[in-house]
């Protein structure tokens, strides 16, 4: 063997960033984009919600969720959904190397949201108590869910609707105490996968299934065997020892973009030819 | 399509029979159709050397499906890519897509492999190319060879448009020289479309036709694996000072952006009706189980979800044909404003079908994972669909022709009673010649919006009392409100270098306002199909519209009143229909092998 080799550097990072604020720092997390992909982030609502712009500038900032923002101000979760939002555009601006204000976050018929315009990137959020996950991509598709580790699920009939047999099977081997950290870990990779897919809980839990004994997870039919499902890739992490983050990704084999900037999305040569015609 | 005479057809207004069952040219292609689909036979027999389980175990071993090659050829179907006046049977635009949709029903990598790869070079020799140069493609064609095209390297670019070939002239010719890894079909390529770089600045590409047998210092570089359509054959090629003859260059030197970009709106014009074949199996795939009753214990019309992902399927899919249908009219009857019409539907229609296709895993559920059997065809057309698509590269050369135009579309009046020609919108409808010349000229003016406004009003005002009528209601005024602001922020775009200098970057919000634009056209397009279609059919009736409105405007981001149970349990219904029938989910309701 001779030469040197470069790193390995799966497609789903094996940590997740904290963003302290809008204004980052970005860094480690645009590392993970040019590197792995793929970055995933985590916030936290308190250290967030003081920092809100002034209203001028928070109305250009979410742009057309300004008048969403304002329907639910005297809602609880009307300062929250402006941290999500906000978290969100600010992600994708650092990615694109673009102004935030000139990005528009739309959402798909199924509420899943997505950056109008950039087919480049996509991206994911999740949101739990004090914490925020966000996930962007230039591999093609991303989900992440998270939720608190010790969230009761286990033993209140919920493991009956989100689990195949076969998972059952393998929880009863458990010894009780990590019977539930296990369906938690369950919980949030079947909602990557399927926000991923931007369907949500609109897919049966119990269609599919996770064989978590594999680094990485492995995806299962609704009968156990192995699902056919290649492209994708999944990855639980913990965070702040208190949360269980889930990630999916579907690599559409388009390769990694290097630069996902906004400025040279476009190639100059091509619009300056358009404008000539346009010119004629 | 080249300008002889022979392609000419009668033009003028559209006459009562065009209105009608269909004219000559719509019947003489529904009926190659036919004939295609027939010659293929039922996709879901496993005997079937080519159908589903054939092709999905060519893909499986990364080749390409041998038996379904074989039948495009042995049917001529190179011969639908090649104009009539050279021979062929390409009549006009618009009947290309549907032509070739039983390849993309069955396997995006034949019907890439085959057709789609020889035609992107082909076309640019059509529109570009002199006599002798679309007499050569020509006759490669009409005798079973294969035409492929070396990209130019682009920004942001994937495996195909990286790498450049760079060529110089001199007193001794034209030379060759670089290296591209990824080129379809390079290895088995009886002409090759180079676009070369040949100089710096705006003149900086040329257009090059050559035959790489024929080439001296030409190396075959091994096969560029790919993870969607796997059994495509793309390998590389590198040439180091290849000398060529001076007829190799089409059109005139340093001319090979503005000819390729001509080319590129043909192709944006009639490559998403393919594509529409490739969705159309991914439903029927989907309504199959459905109406087979396995995923859900009741039937699928009494799962609102299912009844729901079907008919909202079936929608998306009347949207993007009457997308794909406009654009490649548009080119024949308003070619200077065909470039925005045509990018928009390259750009909205794979992006539409992929959002609906994953939308009915909610059908699939179990069945979408897996690669054997009577469903495993929905997984690889899901995957497959981007890569027919072109992806993310073909994404930003449509938004690279759109976002230029916009303050110079939003500079004219939208609101006018304005209208477009009706036969724009109607299937088989005579059209003129699609002259190259009118091509080249990118007029960036757009008639369609002030159309939709008008169109809109018009339905509104025949629909009264019921409750899909009010729902219409509600949906004009917001489809009114979104054009008027739409229009108002493109109005702020820096005009004409400030959207993009050649050097300098293009404004950022120009992206978001792109794809608003595109869906703005896409219900310019439903409403004049709709307005324009047989009195008593499924299209003239409001069910599809009120359905295909309610998407356009969520996807637009505006929040219109829910639509009415009715239309969307009739669109469900009709999509089970279909499928107890083996008929098309398009425009065209026709009769499949399957």
């Amino acid at each position: 063997m001779s030469g040197h080799h470069p790193p390995h550097h799966p497609r789903l990072p094996a940590r997740a960033h904290r963003a302290p604020g809008p204004h980052g720092p970005w860094t480690a997390a645009l590392d993970d984009l040019r590197h792995h992909g793929t970055a995933l982030v985590h916030a936290s609502l308190t250290q967030w919600l003081p920092q809100r712009p002034p209203d001028a500038r928070l109305r250009t900032l979410l742009g057309r969720d300004w008048p969403e923002y304002q329907a639910r101000a005297h809602r609880r979760n009307g300062e929250q959904f402006r941290v999500t939002r906000t978290l969100l555009k600010h992600l994708a601006a650092a990615a694109l190397a673009a102004d935030p204000r000139d990005l528009e976050l739309a959402r798909t018929l199924t509420g899943r949201p997505y950056l109008r315009g950039c087919d480049h990137i996509d991206l994911s959020l999740s949101h739990t108590g004090d914490l925020i996950a966000a996930a962007i991509t230039t591999r093609g598709l991303i989900g992440v869910d998270v939720e608190p580790r010790a969230r009761p699920l286990h033993g209140r009939g919920t493991e009956q609707r989100i689990c195949t047999p076969r998972e059952l099977t393998r929880l009863r081997t458990l010894p009780e105490d990590r019977r539930n950290p296990r369906l938690i870990q369950h919980w949030t990779l079947k909602e990557a996968y399927t926000k991923a897919l931007g369907q949500g809980l609109n897919f049966p839990f119990d269609r599919f299934g996770f064989d978590t004994s594999t680094d990485p997870p492995a995806l299962e039919r609704a009968d156990g065997s192995p699902a056919d499902a290649p492209g994708w890739t999944f990855r639980s992490l913990h965070i702040a020892d208190r949360y269980t983050l889930g990630a999916a990704l579907y690599d559409d084999g388009r390769g990694r973009t290097p630069d996902p900037a906004l400025a040279t999305a476009l190639d100059p040569g091509a619009v300056a030819a358009v404008h000539r015609m346009l010119r004629r | 399509l080249t300008s002889s005479p022979q392609t000419r057809e009668r033009t003028g207004a559209p006459t009562e029979a065009s209105h009608t069952t269909g004219t000559t040219r719509w019947m003489r292609a529904t009926a190659r159709i036919t004939a295609t689909e027939h010659a293929l036979g039922d996709p879901w027999d496993p005997r079937n050397p080519t159908g589903h389980t054939a092709l999905l175990a060519a893909d499986h071993h990364g080749e390409p499906p041998a038996a379904a090659t074989r039948l495009y050829h042995r049917l001529t179907m190179n011969a639908e890519l090649v104009p009539t006046a050279l021979g062929g049977r390409m009549e006009a635009l618009d009947t290309l897509g549907p032509l070739l949709r039983p390849l993309f029903r069955r396997d995006a990598t034949l019907a890439v492999g085959t057709a789609l790869t020889s035609l992107t070079a082909a076309m640019a020799v059509w529109l570009n190319g002199d006599r002798a140069q679309q007499r050569r493609t020509a006759d490669t064609l009409l005798t079973g060879g294969r035409t492929t095209t070396a990209l130019p390297r682009l920004a942001h670019a994937d495996p195909f448009a990286a790498g450049e070939l760079h060529a110089h002239r001199g007193p001794a010719g034209i030379r060759l020289t670089g290296r591209k890894s990824a080129i379809s079909n390079a290895d088995t390529a009886d002409l090759l479309l180079a676009v070369a770089r040949t100089g710096t600045g705006p003149a900086g590409h040329s257009l090059l036709l050559l035959d790489p047998a024929a080439a001296p210092r030409l190396r075959h570089l091994p096969r560029h694996p790919t993870h969607a359509t796997p059994g495509l054959h793309v390998t590389g090629l590198e040439f180091t000072d290849c000398p060529l003859p001076d007829d190799a260059l089409i059109g005139d030197w340093g001319q090979g952006m503005e000819l390729a970009l001509r080319t590129l709106t043909a192709l944006h014009a009639t490559v998403p009706s393919m594509l529409v074949g490739t969705a159309d199996t991914a439903l029927r795939t989907a309504a199959g189980l459905a109406l087979g009753g396995t995923p859900f214990s009741r039937p699928v019309t009494r799962v609102p979800l299912a009844e729901g992902a079907l008919a909202g399927a079936f929608t998306d899919l009347l949207i993007a044909d009457s997308l794909a249908l406009t654009a490649a009219r548009a080119l024949h009857l308003i070619p200077e404003e065909g470039n925005v019409l045509a990018a928009a539907a390259k750009y909205l229609v794979p992006r539409l079908l992929g959002e609906t296709l994953r939308h009915l895993c909610v059908v699939m559920q179990d069945a979408l994972h897996t690669r054997h059997g009577e469903h495993a065809i929905f997984q690889k057309h899901l995957r497959d669909l981007p890569a027919a698509a072109s992806g993310h590269l073909s994404t930003a050369l449509c938004q690279t022709v759109i976002a230029p135009c916009l303050p110079r579309i939003a500079a004219a009046h939208w609101t006018a009673p304005r209208p477009a020609p009706a036969a724009l919108f109607r299937p088989g409808a005579p059209l003129p010649p699609a002259d190259p010349r009118a091509l080249a000229r990118f007029g960036g003016r757009d008639g369609l919006c002030a159309y939709a406004a008008h169109a809109a009003r018009a339905l509104t005002a025949t629909a009264r009392g019921t409750e899909t009528a009010r729902t219409l209601h509600a949906q004009t005024d917001l489809l009114l409100t979104e054009l008027t602001d739409l229009r108002r922020q493109c109005l702020t775009l820096p005009t004409g270098t400030g959207t993009g200098t050649g050097t300098g970057p293009t404004d950022h919000r120009a992206f978001p306002l792109t794809d608003r634009y595109t869906l703005a056209l896409a219900a310019a397009c439903c409403l004049g199909v709709q307005a324009n279609a047989r009195p008593g059919s499924l299209l003239a009736g409001t069910d599809w519209i009120v359905l295909a409105l309610h998407r356009i405007l969520r996807r637009l981001g505006r929040t219109p009143p829910p639509p009415p149970a009715g239309p969307r349990k009739r669109m469900c219904e009709e999509v089970l229909h279909r499928t107890r029938e083996s008929r098309s989910y398009d425009l065209y309701d026709l009769q499949l092998a399957g």
